[in-house]
């Protein structure tokens, strides 16, 4: 099997003390008001018994990545280790990608005007080192690497570990995979947000 | 292959060391260079890897857990800061020290958001680019940039510097000979009433302002901010373990550790090797539980989480020493242990005064030469089967029992603290914290199920209070009631560093390197560190003193403030402040400190240094620009989470403002010109110079190199290169010895605070207790505080992406919340009729305006308690306008969001000027205060 | 259970009004069209005097709709990518062709129907004369054969237009019906539930314009129209039956399709119910189709008008509740995303709106609108003293 990159995020190690929102926001130049990594957090519960719950977001990276399908230039393109990447000299910034991921992971870079989200920090992996919100997540939550490789500690934990996904059901193949996830935490209570739950 | 190269940004190439030199600060609201945040980084990102970028080794301070850090540079740009990879600080795999630098590339350590933004201090558009002196009244926020020459003259010459009168400068202020006060000669000479104040100042730098400040100047007055953050568990802890200050779990190899109030996953130290550790123990199964009345990070961590109100730590800590009492489940091979030789026997490295005898008339250990026992006033003594023996002679000694010896009464310290314990029942324990009695029982069975690898950690929440410091003490004892003090697991006093002052086997001992070094005298603005029976005003008044004195710690920030306002003892006359905000982090006090600093008659002459217009230091005289910590020297150690050797340092990455100076150059030039001792062409020494500050840190590094011994190069210049190339001296290995930490206590630790118990309180004359107990909150002249119709009580906490004052101003930080909120229980704010979201108002007894902020309820927050985290509620920091030359340079409104909490507090009315606070170990009550919270109008 | 979400990282709608104008543009233009091509089309004779009217109508609303999306993208300049690149799998890269195809099968078409009214206006003089000549590119033969071919090839491309206005609005459904992240988007009926609402708005638009068309071209609406009127009024009846029972099936699909459709229909009554409910569905379906239930009023040309105007904005109410609702459910995080129209793409809407309608104008008033029966009006004689 060839390489096949993918990230897994032991929330049972996250602090959520956002390093990996800013790092990436440092090593990737992205303007103020957008992210390509960000950290949502809730707390639910009765006092006293109360629980905390992260989630770490970036694209998917998915299987089937719903962007790519949508793009009417081919400006967002995978390669065969599984990075999903964007041409910002083809894109258009048409915003359908945008409309179509259902992570939420992607934005107009309000400098370049193009769509723009995670790439893995896919030059830093390329020369050998980790992407910059893994190399920087101070209790080693994030762990990057190929999930086909047997030696890799991402092939471990997915093989030992019980893990999720966000939103399965969209046939997106997400590869970002939680280890200790929350249900709750994976997609947002709508009915909530929409106010239907009392 | 498409290409992605992330060659987009247009970035700030300009921006480089090429920096245009503004003609005047703040000449451009945004300097020409300084990089626009909206568009991203400072320039283009390259690959560590890249040739063309360079790599410095440095130390972060984007909060004070001096992280080792390694900041990215391209043309003179800092374009990325990333951990040190050499550093165990910040990885558990380390590089081995002697990688090469090269090699080093393809690897970076960790860093936290603080560390990450600190590129958005580096190059704060808002920075102080020039000397500034006003030009209104102060804190008119009118200001003119004047030159670093003008500034010096003025500062040391004095005169009519702002046509308000003559004002006296430092050299006017330097009189070795005059005291004071002829009346009471004991409070020193004339040059005392220069304070100097800091705020944040780290090691190396202290004592190179302290060399100035204490033997060139010859005031006594120098200060840091301990006990505005935790000074004392500092003191508690020491009391507990033979002067060490700072013990840490063995995260590696504890199996459950019962956290009091230290903020693991948001602060504490170092955030992020901490954060890291208490990761690898939870997946490891380690059990946690925290004691928090916050649901924070460390307790959405933990197995059990204990809501306890605030100031009911030492309340759990009794309930729990007497469950364990009551249940046998102390470890007794250790506790009966009397003496190091006896220690040795059973495999441990330090013993406890468990055993020994305390006299009932004095409060003092009953003495050998006391006891008819033939031993010395250096022997305690002990009862084997009843009988006093020298605690030398047994192997193991009674734990309780009382006696009389030589017809001095007299209980064993375990008898004491059994008693202590005892003086209430687990009910009423369980009362005074508002937890079911069962949640103590729980705790206290559990953390006595691991032998000596539970430990009871504490940090800043359980002494932050008036009864801190026994708060602190109590906790601390109950290591020593299982026994893990420096075994494998247990409570240890961390890795080791070097000494950079190079005290003991330096190549440089530089403290001694100071020929006419002038010997202070006198007693400190803040009566620390001396004994109110000491005085003159003693002599006259008694009891109680005008303010209290702190025998017994020291840097006590607030009464600093308080003493300058206060003038007592004595008024001041020139107030240094460094790095530092006393309005904005004490308690309480804010309008008084602000109302204070702006009377020239209480500070007639007020410097501060600052990286930008500061909420305190924006009612200076003159504020001159310091370097961030991305631009200075530093040579440091780390916390005791991290277990190997560390021998930071920091060195400057680059230098974004040319008129911006290090407070080290500006000491040293201050000092050449007016010719003090210790400066200048032989300031070390015959043709040993101290010109620039460079003169003093190499010698620092060469004290690391030379004690560390291993470093390769045959010259001083070598190794020197060898250890800057590197950031610092790191040695990962080495932490343990069999079943004992490496590094120990190896001392007499002690239950019992005989220091503490005979000492006196100035406001009352009372001894202090040497044993620690539950007190209510009270006030200086021990009036407990009851605040009826304030119906919670305010306290405050540390998120992981801000720290203190100083990150404010980091767009990549603020973008993450742009404001905090005042938090509270979501069932009791639903009571109040109040709803998630609302403005409101949160006033205290002694401050009625109060402050606004907006509401979060959430049902993590205990009931009766309302909290906000700190860092928000800035009122200036760059988010003032501000005149500067007659021109406006326009706030960044977004540093004033949000709220800080501080001002509701409670001032200490019984005595004025400072928040309620800790008389033992000095530290500033942050959770005490009473308040209320009503829908803002 | 209460909930708190401590941090909101903002996320942006980025599909806004012109979007929704776009959808709603070609909506009316294939529904103005597939209208209109009754007569040439399906021989419904009577249909035939308006070919000319919406085939016209269909055309500029045509050119103008992607003026919309243009403007709507953040490299404007690269548009010419869309060309450049095919993605099979993209709705909008079909689209880019339909965009193409439509129109210039709608203007060959026009061409045919107007062909023999080009040659009949060359006598006319002035600069009518001088268009007509332009357009009819030396194609001036009036033979019986001619006219033959005219019809036939008329025929032929209206034939072809109607699968293609059909795809062309219906794919703008495979935009949003092919996003299975948001509920309200994903749903197979997207693209027929387009291509009805565009029947109804379509046929709204159409009368509207065929009123004014009529009052302005010949003075007065005549008897023949006002029957028309009465019979595409009643079509508008049935637009809005099939409409109305489309979103009723989407609607409880949508109900009972899962939680996050639940949640969606649930968004849809309440925080969405005045536009959903009101807007779209009372006052742009629901009374309209109340007014055309009546014969009488079906013969009211006041109340039809009043019933067109109603599905006009409704459809476009629609538009909005579909494209920028849909977004507005969040995907991430824990609130509602906001949306405010920006005063750019306000403007730029009211932009293309009053060009498109100048254009329109222009085109009817210069060309040839005659009928069977019926001539336009002599404004002015352009040129005195010519033979007839």
């Amino acid at each position: 099997m060839g390489k096949r990159y993918a990230m897994v995020i032991d929330l049972r190690k996250c602090v959520g003390c956002h390093a990996c929102t800013v790092a990436c926001k440092s090593e990737n130049n992205v303007p103020l008001g957008v992210n390509r990594s960000w950290v949502e957090e809730l707390e639910t519960g009765k006092f006293p018994n109360v629980s905390r719950h992260r989630l770490p977001r970036l694209c998917n990276h998915c299987e089937n990545p719903s962007c790519l399908n949508v793009c009417p230039v081919k400006a967002t393109y995978q390669l065969e280790d599984g990075t999903v990447l964007v041409d910002y000299d083809r894109c258009i910034g048409c915003g359908y990608c945008i409309a179509a991921c259902p992570y939420d992971a992607r934005f107009i870079n309000p400098e370049r005007n193009t769509a723009e989200k995670c790439t893995y920090c896919h030059e830093r992996v390329e020369a050998g080192l980790q992407p910059a919100c893994v190399n920087t997540c101070v209790a080693g939550a994030r762990i990057f690497g190929d999930k086909n490789d047997p030696t890799s500690e991402v092939f471990k934990l997915l093989t030992t570990q019980s893990v999720a996904v966000s939103k399965p059901e969209t046939n997106n193949r997400p590869q970002t995979y939680y280890i200790g996830a929350d249900e709750k935490s994976l997609r947002p209570n709508l009915l909530k947000i929409v106010g239907g739950e009392k | 292959m498409e290409t992605t190269r992330r060659n987009f940004l247009k970035g700030a190439a300009a921006l480089g060391a090429t920096m245009a030199v503004a003609p005047l600060a703040f000449a451009d609201s945004v300097p020409k260079g300084v990089p626009s945040w909206k568009q991203g980084g400072p320039a283009e990102d390259t690959l560590d890897t890249d040739p063309s970028v360079s790599f410095v080794y440095s130390t972060c301070l984007g909060c004070r857990s001096d992280c080792s850090l390694r900041g990215k540079i391209k043309d003179g740009v800092v374009i990325k800061l990333d951990g040190n990879p050499y550093s165990p600080m910040i990885a558990d795999q380390p590089l081995p020290y002697t990688t090469d630098p090269k090699e080093a590339r393809k690897h970076a350590g960790k860093l936290c958001p603080r560390g990450q933004a600190g590129l958005q201090i580096l190059y704060d558009p808002l920075r102080v680019q020039q000397p500034l002196k006003r030009v209104g009244k102060r804190g008119e926020n009118k200001w003119q940039a004047i030159s670093w020459d003008q500034a010096y003259k003025e500062i040391i010459e004095g005169g009519n510097l702002f046509g308000e009168g003559n004002v006296e400068g430092l050299k006017a202020v330097r009189d070795l000979t005059t005291p004071i006060n002829p009346e009471a000669p004991e409070l020193g000479p004339k040059a005392n009433q220069f304070v100097f104040l800091a705020g944040r100042i780290e090691n190396s730098r202290s004592e190179l302002v302290k060399r100035f400040v204490n033997n060139s100047f010859g005031s006594i007055n120098w200060f840091e901010h301990t006990t505005v953050c935790e000074q004392s568990h500092h003191i508690a802890t020491a009391s507990t373990f033979a002067g060490k200050g700072h013990m840490k779990p063995d995260f590696e190899n504890a199996k459950y550790i019962l956290n009091f109030g230290a903020n693991y996953g948001e602060a504490n130290f170092p955030m992020n090797g901490l954060s890291r550790k208490l990761a690898n123990f939870r997946v490891k199964g380690g059990r946690l539980t925290t004691v928090d009345p916050r649901f924070s990070v460390s307790a959405s961590l933990s197995d059990e989480w204990v809501p306890i109100l605030p100031g009911a730590d030492a309340a759990l800590a009794l309930g729990i020493g007497q469950w364990i009492l009551d249940n046998k489940r102390y470890d007794k091979y250790f506790l009966e242990v009397p003496s190091k030789e006896a220690a040795a026997k059973k495999g441990e490295a330090s013993w406890s005064d468990a055993t020994y005898l305390v006299r009932s008339d004095n409060g003092k250990y009953l003495r050998g030469d006391e006891a008819g026992l033939g031993g010395t006033k250096d022997d305690y003594v002990v009862l084997v089967g009843g009988t006093p023996t020298l605690a030398g002679k047994a192997d193991a000694a009674d734990l309780f029992g009382e006696a009389t010896v030589n017809s001095v009464a007299c209980k064993t310290v375990l008898q004491l603290y059994t008693e202590r314990t005892k003086e209430k029942t687990l009910d009423e324990y369980a009362k005074i914290g508002g937890i079911p009695k069962e949640q103590i029982v729980r705790v206290a069975d559990q953390f006595s199920s691991y032998g000596k690898r539970a430990v009871a950690d504490f940090y800043r929440g359980p002494v932050q209070h008036t009864n801190g410091f026994q708060a602190g003490r109590a906790i601390s004892i109950l290591n020593l009631l299982v026994g893990n003090v420096d075994h494998v697991g247990g409570y240890q006093s961390g890795g080791s560093s070097l000494s950079y002052m190079g005290d003991k086997n330096g190549k440089y001992q530089v403290a001694k390197l100071h020929p006419g070094a002038v010997k202070m005298t006198g007693i400190r603005i803040s009566r620390e560190q001396a004994k109110y029976e000491d005085s003159t005003e003693f002599k006259k008044n008694g009891y109680p003193a005008k303010r209290p004195w702190f025998p017994l710690t020291k840097d006590v920030y607030q009464e600093v403030v308080a003493g300058v306002l206060d003038g007592y003892p004595y008024p001041a006359k020139i107030l240094w402040l460094h790095m530092g905000t006393p309005a904005y982090s004490v308690p309480g006090v804010k309008d008084k400190v602000i109302e204070g600093l702006k009377d020239t008659k209480k500070v007639p002459l007020f410097i501060a240094t600052d990286i930008v217009l500061g909420d305190t230091s924006m009612f200076a005289d003159y504020i001159l620009p310091d370097v961030t910590y991305m631009e200075q020297w530093n040579a440091l150690g780390a916390p005791p989470t991290i277990l190997g050797l560390v021998a930071d340092v920091r060195q400057p990455m680059t230098h974004v403002f040319p008129q911006a100076k290090s407070v080290e150059n500006i000491f040293i030039d201050i000092a050449k010109r007016m010719g003090l001792s210790g400066f200048g062409d032989a300031g070390f020494g015959p043709g040993m110079p101290l010109n620039k500050e460079e003169d003093w840190y190499l010698k620092l590094v060469a004290n690391f190199a030379s004690q560390y011994g291993k470093i390769p190069g045959a010259t001083e210049q070598e190794q020197v290169k060898y250890v800057l190339d590197r950031g610092g001296v790191f040695d990962a290995g080495g932490a343990y010895d069999g079943n004992l930490m490496k590094n120990k206590v190896a001392s007499l630790c002690t239950l019992y605070a005989e220091k503490v118990a005979t000492t006196k309180d100035a406001m009352t004359g009372k001894n202090f207790e040497g044993m620690p107990l539950y007190k209510p909150v009270a006030n200086a002249k021990e009036q407990e505080i009851k605040d009826d119709g304030y119906p919670f009580i305010a306290t405050t906490y540390k998120q992981s992406f801000h720290s203190h004052s100083r990150t404010i101003g980091c767009p990549w930080l603020t973008e993450i919340q742009p404001e905090n909120f005042v938090e509270m229980n979501d069932e009791e704010g639903a009571k109040l009729g109040l709803k998630d979201g609302d403005m409101v108002k949160v006033s205290g007894p002694t401050n009625k305006n109060g402050v606004t902020g907006r509401l979060r309820l959430r049902p993590g927050i205990r009931p009766g308690v309302v909290t906000a985290s700190v860092g928000y509620g800035h009122w200036h920091y760059g988010s003032a306008d501000t005149i500067i030359d007659g021109k406006n340079v326009p706030g960044d409104k977004a540093r004033a969001k949000g709220v800080n909490i501080n001002p509701a507090m409670r001032i200490d009315d019984s005595i004025g000027y400072v928040c309620l606070e800790d008389k033992i170990g000095g530290s500033c009550s942050f959770y005490d205060s009473r308040v209320k919270v009503e829908k803002a109008k | 259970m209460p909930t708190v979400h401590f941090f909101d990282t903002p996320h942006e709608i980025y599909w806004g009004l012109l979007i929704a104008l776009y959808f709603y543009y070609t909506g009316m233009s294939a529904g103005s069209f597939i209208l209109t091509s009754l007569g040439t089309v399906f021989g419904i004779e009577k249909y035939k005097k308006v070919s000319k009217v919406g085939v016209l109508m269909a055309i500029v609303l045509l050119a103008f709709a992607p003026l919309h999306l243009l403007f709507d993208l953040a490299q404007p300049g690269r548009f010419y990518n869309l060309f450049l690149h095919v993605n099979l799998t993209s709705a909008m890269s079909w689209g880019v062709y339909l965009l193409i195809l439509y129109p210039v099968d709608l203007v060959i078409y026009a061409w045919y129907l107007f062909r023999q009214d080009f040659v009949q206006g060359l006598n006319k003089g002035g600069f009518k004369a001088g268009l007509y000549s332009f357009l009819l590119f030396g194609k001036k033969d009036m033979s019986p054969a001619a006219l033959a071919n005219d019809k036939k090839k008329a025929k032929f491309f209206g034939t072809l237009g109607v699968p293609l206005a059909l795809l062309v609005h219906g794919y703008t459904g495979f935009i949003l019906g092919n996003v299975q992240g948001r509920a309200i988007w994903h749903t197979p009926l997207m693209p027929i539930i387009f291509i009805m609402s565009a029947m109804v708005s379509g046929t709204g638009l159409f009368i509207i314009v065929m009123m004014l068309v009529e009052k302005f071209k010949f003075g007065r609406i005549g008897e023949d129209i006002r029957s028309l009127i009465a019979d595409i009024a009643n079509l508008m009846k049935w637009f809005i039956v099939v409409d109305g029972a489309l979103m009723i099936i989407y609607f409880i699909v949508l109900w009972y399709s899962s939680e996050t459709g639940y949640a969606a229909g649930y968004f849809l009554l309440h925080q969405e119910g005045w536009s959903f409910l009101g807007l779209e569905n009372g006052l742009g379906m629901l009374v309209p189709f109340l007014i055309l239930l009546s014969k009488k009023a079906r013969q009211s040309l006041p109340l039809v008008t009043l019933a067109s105007v109603l599905t006009i904005i409704g459809v476009l109410a629609m538009r909005i509740n579909l494209v920028i609702g849909g977004q507005k459910l969040p995907l991430t995080g824990s609130k509602i995303v906001e949306y405010s129209v920006s005063g750019r793409d306000l403007s730029i809407g009211l932009g293309i709106g009053i060009l498109a309608l100048v254009v329109l104008t222009w085109l009817y008033s210069v060309l040839p609108m005659n009928r069977p029966g019926v001539q336009e009006k002599e404004s002015i004689p352009v040129s005195k003293g010519v033979a007839q």
